[in-house]
Formats: structure tokens, sequence, C-alpha cells
């Protein structure tokens, strides 16, 4: 089975520092493979241990990005491809990123493309969709449990409070994966695995050379970075709201401050009847909050 | 006059008063572009059911794309960005939730456009479109407005969307009857809910904890069945980890998880400072601790001062009868 | 040519012959007739199994790589107080047996090896029958305890208790028969028969201690717990460890140096190691005593046993590093070392226990151990701003603070104090702020020695630039890093932990006047502050200023100091990382009615917390008690 990791290194929220004066936030120059790309190259791996076949990784980016393909034929992987292009991302052109990579797909014969669900910096979660329309593969993103059998793959996409969807597809296709699916190993310095890796080198191709891609739609106009701020009020048509960043945090800053509320007595089937009651109120309040 | 599109789903009844949301967020970003605010949903029944509830209020029209249910999503997809190619609207707006980005995910690429993900503001400035999205691990906001001509494609995040406040009144209904245009991927071959003791604690609504308070023998089971009645997660102390009475992916404290769930239940959980700090987010909590000066009681918007060994089972039976 | 090697023979054979000779004939001249012949043939015989034996011992030993370090002066003061004066071996009640066994013994050995006649009418003649009765007794005494106590963790199966009888059993037998040698020539040959079988059996079971622990205690690494250096990133390159092979832990049995092999051949398993332990009651089957017998058992010519393999199922991971099993060992054997260097072996095969995977990862990734977005950092503001200026005075130290003083909430409390009883002290400090890192310690801990290098010189460079050699540091880790690895890898620091410094500032009077404080405190020493770098007193020292203190010691204090249960990585583990270690040390301190648990470790601070205000006793860091007994 030959498998195409799709790794994005990208700025970590560590490596986000707010301006001594203006407070506004700014990135370090630090980038970091997200958990998301180190278990989606670990499960291409056990793919490959147990099926046979070939590894590949591929990045679109600048030579910063050397760093952690070499992380990845640490790791393991056969061959570790960068391809050179920083409109890419001064763009925020997702999609241009997955038509550089599809010409790959196919010369790689590849089975099986696995990502990251999203990007640990943007994290928009369009590349695999992208790639997918490209390379002309269906797609499952979300996934958490990935199970192969004779060229079908069993792939569980995660949902929202715990609900789970099960797919059944036959090869080849993209898989976007979560960082649950696998916990990604550490590879020490030195290791068998490291002094094998260090024979390896990344492979740099030049984006004119893979694919003629013209980017003039796909696009989008960013501004720089901004603090996070809560979101404006729409226009007040009737009452005020919680603020969307409250909502976001889930709390709403203008709550009342929480005063311990009366403790309540009694025996414990008193107790368990008002828990009860009050876990549901809340819950019905928050829906009611959002919809009426 | 073009219009501005959005998609109406509660995702069969997992999302509820999703719809409504999203409609209301259509209607004031229509009323500010001064563009038609229109619903699209899957068929005639979804759309009649829209109208009948709040879930199109605001909304000009709603169009139901076919009559024959789609099979998976990306057939679902494919139906929308033929409706898409043929009405041309200004823009479409999704949830960004796992089934709405799924299919915003799939148009886009359709389309050939670029995405605008998971939202957390929209405005309509200079003509044009402005979002604002949560990156870098929600470090920092970052302002993005579409590059190419319309339609653009954008998910808004369902915990910002606000409520619908537009009066009730129902749009009209206009079926497309797109041909069924089915994507290759299959639907999903189940779909169900993850039990209590697999649920993970940031997924859950509802959370229930433990601490060292509940009796790892009898009542730890007991708090399970409850949970799996209340359709909760059980989470714990790290005192309740290194018990071994739930495993570390679900301790919740400043080096366990972090959560944010609707309703939060201690129970007989001291609340240290650190155990508080994973809590920071919770909406509501409530606290059951046998001892009365315990920091959690006070951080509690509701609060016991009982046996949780009495107390949990008691939920049992009482959740027991309403079942019966 | 292989130098030791031929040594080793050629001081075999010289011992043999110069100790074997006056024995024979002694004995030949006793006895008479065919008694004669059949005494020749059993000794020669003897003689024969013995050099035959300890010459494949040698080889053995020999055939491993050298170790970069020679023999230095401490042997000898090594040999004089663990072999010959029996210090360890005493410690325990049973340890006086041996002793009395082991003088007797050598006593004998040395009145049988003298010419003969030298000793006629001196009192040593008759003092042969007290040292037999020695030997008769105290081989019967080991032998009923061996059957008697039971061992944690290793089954005594029939074969092995069997072998660990028959030593004692032997001697026993010798003291025994040597009454008997007056009664005729038969039982005078019974008794050369069972000397003869002595030095026979010598390497080929479990009396090769006799010989293999001196040698230890001659070749091994001067200092306590050894750490191997099997490459220094601070003199090649990656690429040319790599290209000469260095290993990253031994992967082959046969790639264990030979001091490590005497080393395992010293182990007398007499199980002291996993009394000591105190991870053996929070684990399943964890215990220094399996892994020696383990690598003893594997310690064998020409194998190629691959270690990983070895060290699977030990699970090695539960090992707090503590180096109780150090202090304990009579014979001087370190048990933590082989762990230490067992994990790096499993490291080079990519095998490490869940928690301790997530840890590493993170460590490689961020520097340091703590999720930074969860646990933002702490900011102190010094005096001196980082990097010092060049133009303007050097600050005169660096307070490191450490990745738990800058992350663990309860640790940042200890940091800031630390901060505030500096500027308090009016001292010129500085810190390195977010340019600081981890020391490596955890990686060193866990097996990924290159990491551990790789952080260290990090440290060391950003170090570089503070225009000050003075390092202080309040966490016990750190200290023994800065103290005893650093050096190796070219970091020359002065470092103070802070016990000691706040010692010296309480006495010179720069803290201001110390208040009386009437508590009743307990002191645990932190295992990397006592037992790795021995500092025991300089903290009793500083607690012992603050006037109406009553400071008590904890049951296992000192030496012996019972670990919180953090080290070695533990705490990062997934099962049971360190809990109900930490919990039984806060039973002592409860039971002992400690007011306060004073400590000098955030680590240890982190882990005794939680059980020990539970249960009424808060616990204090060393600088807190400083802090709250200043008159403001």
């Amino acid at each position: 089975m030959n498998i195409l990791v799709c790794i994005k290194p990208a700025v970590p929220g560590t490596a986000i520092r707010y301006a001594k004066d203006s407070g506004q936030p700014y990135a370090l120059e630090t980038l970091r493979m997200a958990s998301a790309d180190a278990a989606a190259l670990q499960f291409a791996l056990e793919l490959r241990a147990a099926h046979g076949g070939r590894v590949s990784v591929v990045s679109v980016g600048g030579e910063r990005a050397d760093e952690w393909l070499q992380h990845c034929l640490d790791h393991g992987a056969d061959r570790a491809l960068r391809i050179d292009e920083l409109a890419v991302a001064e763009r925020q052109d997702t999609a241009r990123a997955a038509r550089l990579i599809a010409p790959l797909v196919r010369e790689e014969d590849v089975d099986l493309v696995l990502c990251a669900s999203r990007s640990a910096d943007m994290g928009s979660g369009f590349f695999p969709y992208a790639l997918a329309a490209a390379a002309g593969f269906p797609v499952v993103t979300r996934v958490v449990e990935v199970g192969v059998d004779a060229g079908e793959l069993t792939a569980v996409r995660k949902l929202e409070r715990g609900w789970r969807e099960r797919y059944r597809l036959p090869l080849p296709l993209v898989l976007a994966v979560e960082e649950t699916l696998r916990a990604p190993r550490h590879v020490a310095m030195f290791s068998h695995d490291h002094r094998r890796g260090m024979h390896r080198t990344v492979e740099v191709l030049h984006s004119a050379a893979v694919a003629a891609v013209d980017a003039s739609t796909t696009g989008l106009m960013a501004a720089a970075l901004k603090l996070p701020q809560p979101r404006r009020r729409p226009a007040a048509r009737q009452r005020a709201v919680t603020s969307a960043r409250d909502r976001l945090r889930r709390k709403p800053a203008g709550a009342p401050a929480l005063a311990p509320a009366a403790q309540t007595g009694g025996d414990a089937d008193a107790i368990a009847a008002q828990l009860i009651a009050k876990i549901r109120s809340w819950l019905v309040r928050v829906t009611d909050e959002s919809s009426t | 006059m073009t219009a501005l599109w959005v998609w109406l789903d509660d995702e069969g009844g997992r999302s509820p008063g999703l719809a409504a949301r999203m409609a209301g967020e259509c209607a004031r970003l229509a009323e500010e572009a001064g563009v038609r605010p229109c619903g699209v949903v899957a068929g005639r029944d979804a759309a009649e059911a829209c109208c009948a509830s709040d879930a199109a209020n605001g909304l000009d029209l709603v169009y139901a794309l076919t009559s024959t249910p789609a099979p998976s999503a990306a057939a679902l997809a494919a139906r929308l960005a033929a409706a898409i190619r043929s009405k041309q609207p200004l823009g479409v707006l999704l949830p960004a939730t796992a089934t709405g980005a799924d299919i915003a995910g799939r148009i886009a690429a359709a389309l050939e456009r670029g995405l605008l993900a998971d939202c957390v503001d929209l405005e309509w400035r200079d003509g044009g479109l402005q979002v604002r999205r949560e990156v870098h691990d929600r470090c920092a906001h970052l302002a993005l407005s579409p590059a190419a001509p319309p339609p653009w494609i954008a998910t808004l995040n369902p915990a910002v969307a606000h409520a619908n406040d537009f009066p009730k009144r129902a749009p009209a209904i206009e079926e497309l009857g797109i041909a069924g245009a089915d994507g290759g991927d299959a639907a999903p071959a189940d779909t169900w809910r993850l039990a209590a003791r697999e649920l993970d604690v940031m997924d859950a609504d509802v959370v229930l904890a433990v601490g060292k308070g509940v009796d790892a023998g009898t009542t730890l089971g007991t708090v399970f069945e409850v949970a799996e009645r209340l359709d909760a997660a059980v989470g714990g102390s790290r005192e309740a980890v290194f018990a071994g009475m739930v495993p570390r992916e679900r301790q919740i404290g400043a080096s366990g998880k972090w959560i944010a769930p609707k309703v939060y239940v201690a129970l007989g959980i001291s609340g240290s400072s650190y155990h508080l700090m994973g809590i920071r987010d919770a909406q509501h909590v409530a606290a059951v601790n046998l001892d009365a000066g315990a920091p959690m009681l006070e951080r509690a918007e509701w609060s016991a001062v009982a046996d949780v060994d009495r107390v949990v089972p008691a939920m049992r039976r009482l959740l027991a009868e309403e079942r019966k | 040519m292989n130098l030791p090697r031929s040594i080793g023979v050629a001081g075999l054979l010289l011992l043999t012959g110069l100790f074997a000779v006056p024995r024979f004939l002694r004995g030949w001249e006793s006895l008479e007739g065919y008694w004669r012949y059949a005494f020749a043939v059993i000794g020669v015989s003897a003689t024969l199994v013995f050099l035959y034996g300890m010459a494949a011992r040698i080889w053995h030993w020999t055939a491993g790589p050298a170790p970069a370090r020679g023999v230095s002066g401490r042997a000898l003061q090594r040999l004089l107080s663990l072999a010959l004066l029996q210090q360890r071996v005493l410690r325990a009640p049973i340890g006086r047996v041996h002793a009395a066994m082991f003088w007797a013994f050598v006593l004998l050995f040395v009145t049988f090896s003298l010419p003969l006649g030298v000793l006629d009418g001196t009192v040593l003649r008759y003092a042969q029958g007290v040292f037999n009765a020695a030997l008769c007794i105290g081989g019967g005494v080991l032998a009923l305890r061996m059957l008697g106590v039971p061992h944690k963790r290793r089954q005594i199966e029939p074969g092995e208790l069997a072998a660990r009888l028959y030593p004692p059993v032997l001697i026993a037998a010798i003291g025994a028969s040597y009454f008997g040698a007056e009664l005729g020539p038969a039982w005078k040959l019974l008794n050369f028969a069972l000397v003869a079988l002595f030095f026979a059996s010598i390497p080929h079971t479990r009396l090769l201690h006799v010989l293999a622990v001196p040698l230890w205690l001659i070749v091994r690494p001067d200092e306590h717990v050894a750490v191997s250096l099997p490459f220094n990133l601070a003199h090649e390159s990656a690429q040319d460890i790599v290209a000469r092979d260095a290993r990253l832990g031994p992967r082959t049995m046969s790639e264990f140096e030979r001091p490590d092999r005497v080393g395992f051949d010293a182990c007398t398993r007499c199980g002291r190691c996993e009394d000591a332990c105190p991870a053996v009651d929070a684990t399943t089957s964890f215990s220094p005593a399996r892994v020696m017998k383990r690598l003893q058992e594997a310690n064998r010519p020409r194998s190629d046993t691959a270690v990983a393999e070895l060290a699977a199922g030990l699970e090695l991971d539960a090992c707090t590093s503590c180096a109780r099993c150090v202090s304990a060992c009579p014979v001087g054997l370190e048990p933590v070392s082989a762990i230490l260097e067992l994990r790096r072996s499993l490291a080079y095969a990519g095998r490490f226990a869940p928690g301790h995977t997530a840890a590493l990862r993170h460590l490689a990734y961020e520097g340091v151990m703590w999720d930074a977005s969860r646990n933002p950092p702490l900011r102190l503001s010094p005096p001196v701003a980082w990097p010092p200026d060049p133009a303007a005075e050097p600050p005169e130290l660096i307070y490191w603070v450490g990745c738990a003083g800058r992350h663990e909430p309860r640790a940042q409390a200890i940091a800031q104090t630390v901060g505030r009883l500096l500027d308090r002290a009016g001292i010129r400090w500085t810190c390195a702020g977010d340019h600081e890192t981890c020391t490596g310690d955890p990686a060193r801990r866990l097996g990924d020695e290159g990491l551990f290098q790789r952080q260290a010189l990090r440290v060391i460079a950003l170090l570089r630039q503070a225009r000050t050699h003075k390092v202080l540091v309040n966490c016990a880790h750190c200290f023994n890093v800065f103290l005893k690895h650093y050096p190796a890898l070219d970091g020359r620091f002065e470092v103070v932990h802070h016990s000691e410094y706040f010692a010296e500032l309480t006495r010179s009077g720069r803290l201001g006047r110390l208040e009386a404080l009437p508590r009743k405190l307990m002191f645990h020493d932190p295992c990397y502050l006592g037992r790795h770098t021995g500092r025991f007193d300089a903290p009793r020292a500083a607690l012992g200023q603050i006037a109406g203190l009553t400071l008590e010691e904890l049951p296992e204090a000192r030496d012996c100091s019972r670990c919180c249960g953090a080290g070695g990585g533990r705490m990062w583990r997934e099962a049971e990382p360190g809990a109900a270690m930490a919990a039984r040390r806060a039973q002592q301190a409860v039971d002992g009615g400690a007011e306060k648990l004073v400590t000098a470790c955030p680590f240890c601070m982190v882990m005794l917390e939680h059980p020990a205000s539970t249960q009424g006793v808060p616990t204090q860091d060393i600088a807190e008690v400083i802090a709250e007994s200043l008159r403001e």
C-alpha cells in the first residue's frame, strides 16, 4: 500500500506573542509538527508494517519545513518531499497547495492519502477536500478510527457530542485524521530509526516544475493577526445578548458573580431529584438562549 | 437582486435549534449587504418542517434541492453546488459543525473557491464580506475576505450564531429539482452515539466528575449508569485518577483536560485550585459533597451537602422510574 | 593484544600458585600412603577446575569494550571500606554473620597460605579452631535465613534455592569437618576435599562474588550514581557519532563495558536493593534485584541477546532513579545506573512507556515538559535584565528558575519567594526568563541521551551570555545536572542550591533578622539533593538558624530518604505516576506528628502537597519557611 502523508509544519499557539505596547499578537518564526500530522504519519507507518508498500511525506512551503520533513524521515518515512512554494501561505491558498500535491498522488501511485483534519495554525480544514477534488478521490475527514480489510477501508468519523459515523470505502481515498487516531512515537536521537533517517534527505521540488496552477480564484485575502476580541453585538433587534466571545468560552461574562447559592439540604432522594431537575433546566435554558 | 443562502439543517435532531440560529445570522447579514436571505434545504419535507418551526424566520425564500433523499454528504454537496451554479447567489453560509463543514468543504472544492471556515464573526464592510477566524490555537484572530468573485462559501461557528429573533413568518418554498448528481462517496454505514463510558469529557454537554468522596467499589458503577441516562461523560479529579477510578485521559484540571461543558456536576470533589482551573469555562456547575467547607461548593451554582454514595443511587432510581 | 586480559590471567596464575602451593605442601605432609595420592588428585583437579573457570570469566570480562576512564586511587579506599571492613554489609543485622564469616575466612586463608612452620606455636595456630567454628555457625545461620525469609518480587524456584543455599552450607561443612580432622586421615581428607570444592566452585557458583566484588570495587567508576557517556555532542557532531556507530545504550549483551560485566557477576542477589526500593511497593513487577538478576544471567560469553528484549517486561519505567538501591547495595553496585543504561537500550529500539513518549515528544518539540498553553510561564522581574548588558556591572548570580518553577502553579509560588528573598538580600541577580528551557535531565533519565545533550548544550550556551558563572537553582534535579552532568559537556558553572545559599545569606545577616518560628517541622530529603549530590546538612543548617523551630527527622531520612515518586520520569508515567509513593511518604510525616512538611525541590512539593495537606500537614519549601521567619 503506497501512502502519501501531507503535513503542514505550522506556528503553534505557544509561539504567539503579544506586542508590549499595542498588545497586537505576532507569531514567532517557530514551526512545529502538529499532533494530528504526527498521528497521520504514525498510522501510515503502522499500515506499511502490516501491508507493505511505501510511505512518502510531502509538504508545501519554504525551507523552514525541512526540519520537520527530516523529522518524518527519522520516524521511518521512506521519502520526504517539499514543494518549494511560498505563495500558498501568503495568499491563504489551500486549494493551490492541494493542486500542487495532486500530481504527486498520481505519479507515486498512491492508494491512500493521509493528512490532518485541520492544520495547527490556520485550521480551516479545507485541505483534504481540495486535495480530494484535485486528485479525484473520495474523502472522509475527522477520522478517529480506521480499519483496513482487503482493499476496503472502514473509517469512523467524529461528530459533535459523542456522535460517530462509520464509512466503508474502497481505496484509493483521502483520509483526514484527528490527533487521537494514534499516539505518535518518540524517536530518540541516535536510536535505530533516527540513524536510518539520517541517511535520507528531503527532496525539494519547485512548484513550477510540479504543476502549472492558476490560483486566481481560490485564495483569500488576510489582514494582520488581531487580538481575540468579542464579536460585535448584532444590531440590537430586541435585547442585549451575551457577546460571541463569551459564548465561545461558554461562560457569560455579564453573568451574576457566582455567589455561593444556598446549599440544598434534605435527604438523598430530595437532593437527587433536585439535581436532576437542575441539570435538565440548565440544558434547556442554554438551548432557549440560543433559539429564542 | 442577488441572494445570500444559508444551509438549514438540524442534523437529524442532533443539533436542535441550529437551523433557526443560522437563519437568523443569514437574515442579519443579508440585511447589511442588501441582498435577499434565502434558505436551502435538502428536500421539500425538510423545507416545510423549517417553515413550520421558527427555523426560517427572517428568510425570504427556502429552496428545496430535490425530492429524492441524498445518499451521502458528497451527493448533497454535489446537488448544492449544482444549485449554486445555476442560481448564482452572492454566498453560502453553513454551520461549522462536522456535517456542515463536510458539505462546505466539498462545495468550495467543487466550485473552486477558498473556504472561509469556522468563522466567529461575519460582517459586511466596504461592499464586501469580512470574516474573523480563530487561528493559532485560539491565540489570535485573523480577518479574512474572499479574493475571488462570488459565490463565496463560509461556515460559522455554531457557538457564536445568534438567536433568530426575527418575527415568525412562513417564507415561500421553491423546489429546484436538481438531478440526483451523486458523488462517489458512500453514505455512512451507521451512525451512533458513544456510551457514557467511552464519551470524552471534551465532547459532552453534561460532565459528571468523581473525586475522592466517591466509593470506587460501589458508587462508581452507579455514576456511569446515571451518566448513561443523562447522556453525560464521566471525568475525575487528579485524586480519582490516582485512585484508579477513571483513566488519565479523563482527568479534569490544570494538568488534565480543560473542559467547557454546559453542565458540570462535581461528585465528592473538594475542588483544589488545579481542578477549578480545568472547569473555568463550564457554564453551570453543581456540586455534591459531604464537607460543607469544600471550595467546590463555593464555585458551584447549585450545591448540596450530602453523601454522594447515597445521592447517586437515588438519582439512578429516579431516572429508572422515569423511564418506566 | 588485550592488556587487561594478559594481566588478569597472569595474576590469576600467580596468585593461585602463591596460595595453593603452601596449602598443597601442608596437606601432602600431613597425610600418608594412599590418602596422600587421593589428596593430590583432588587438589590438582580442583585447582584446574578453578583455573579454567576463572580464566573463562576473565576472558569474558575482558572481551567487552574498554571504558574511557582508568583506575583511580579511590579504588583502594573502596576495597578497604566495602570489602575488607564490610562497611555496608554490616548495615543489616544479618550482615554481622556475613562479616564474621568473611573475616574468619580471610584469616584462615592467610594462615594456611603462610609457609610451613611459621605459625607453629603461635596463637593463630589455635585461633584456627575459632575461625572454623565461626564459619560453621555463620554458614548455618545464613542458610537457615535463606530458607526463612521470603523475597517480595522474586519467586525462588527450587533450583535457585539450592544455588543460594550451596555456599553457606558448603562453608558450614568446611567449618564442621575441620573439627573431625583429628579423627583420622579420612576426615582430614574430607576437610581438604571440601575446601578444594569451595575453590573449584568459585567461578561456577554465586561464590564468584568473593573475587568479582573486589575486582568490581577496583574498576568501578569513581562517581556516585555514574552515568556513562557513550558520545559527547560537545566534541563531536551527530554525523560523526553515527559514522563511528557509537551506541546509545548497549544493543546486545556484548556491548556492555568491561567493568559492567564484572559488576553483574559481583551481585550476590541478596535482595537489599529490592527491600530498599520505594518503587517496588507501588508497581506490579518492577524490582532492581530482578533487573540485576536478569543481567547477571545474560552475562555470558558470546551472548548476542538483544538488550531491549532483555529489558522488556522489567517495568523499567517505574524506577524513580532515587538511588536508594545504590546506598543499599553492600558491594557498591549501582542498579539505578544499570536501569538507566537499559532505558537507553530501549530508547534505541524506540520503546518508551506511553506517558514517557508524550513527555519526551513535548520536550523535543517545545524544549520543556510542561504544556505552556495550559501552564503559562511565570515571569520574574530580576534587577538585571536578560541578557545582562555588557557595559554595565555584571550580575552576582543567575537564578535558574527551572521548568517546574516556570510552569507549575505551586512551584511558581516558590520561585517568586526565592526572587523576593534575593531582592531583600540586595543581590544583583538575573534570570533567563523566556529563554529558559529544560536542562535535559528528564531526557537523560528516560534514556534519550542525545536529547539530553542537545538541551544541555543549549542551556550552557544560553548561560554563557550571563557574564557570571554562579547559578542558583531551587530544584534538586537542576542542581544535580548542573553539578554533576554539565562539566562533561564543558558547562562549568558554580552551582548553588537555594537551601545552601539561603543558609549562607541568613548566617551573614544579609537577609535581615529572623523571627522565632515555634513549629515542629520535618524535612524530606529530595533524592537528588541528598543521595545524588550529598547535601544532607545544608538544608538542615538553613532551618536550624530559625529560633524556636524544632526539626525532627522523618522515619526514613538522609541517606535512606523515601522517594516522593516524581523522579526518573515517573511523574510523567501513565500508570501510577508515583501517587502511591507520595502518599506513603506523606503518611510518615502525618504519623510523625509534623506540623509542617518541608522540602527543597519543587517536584517533591508537587507530589507531596496533596496527600499531606489533605491530612492536615501543610507542605512548604525551605525558601518559604525562611521567608516566613523573616522579620518585616
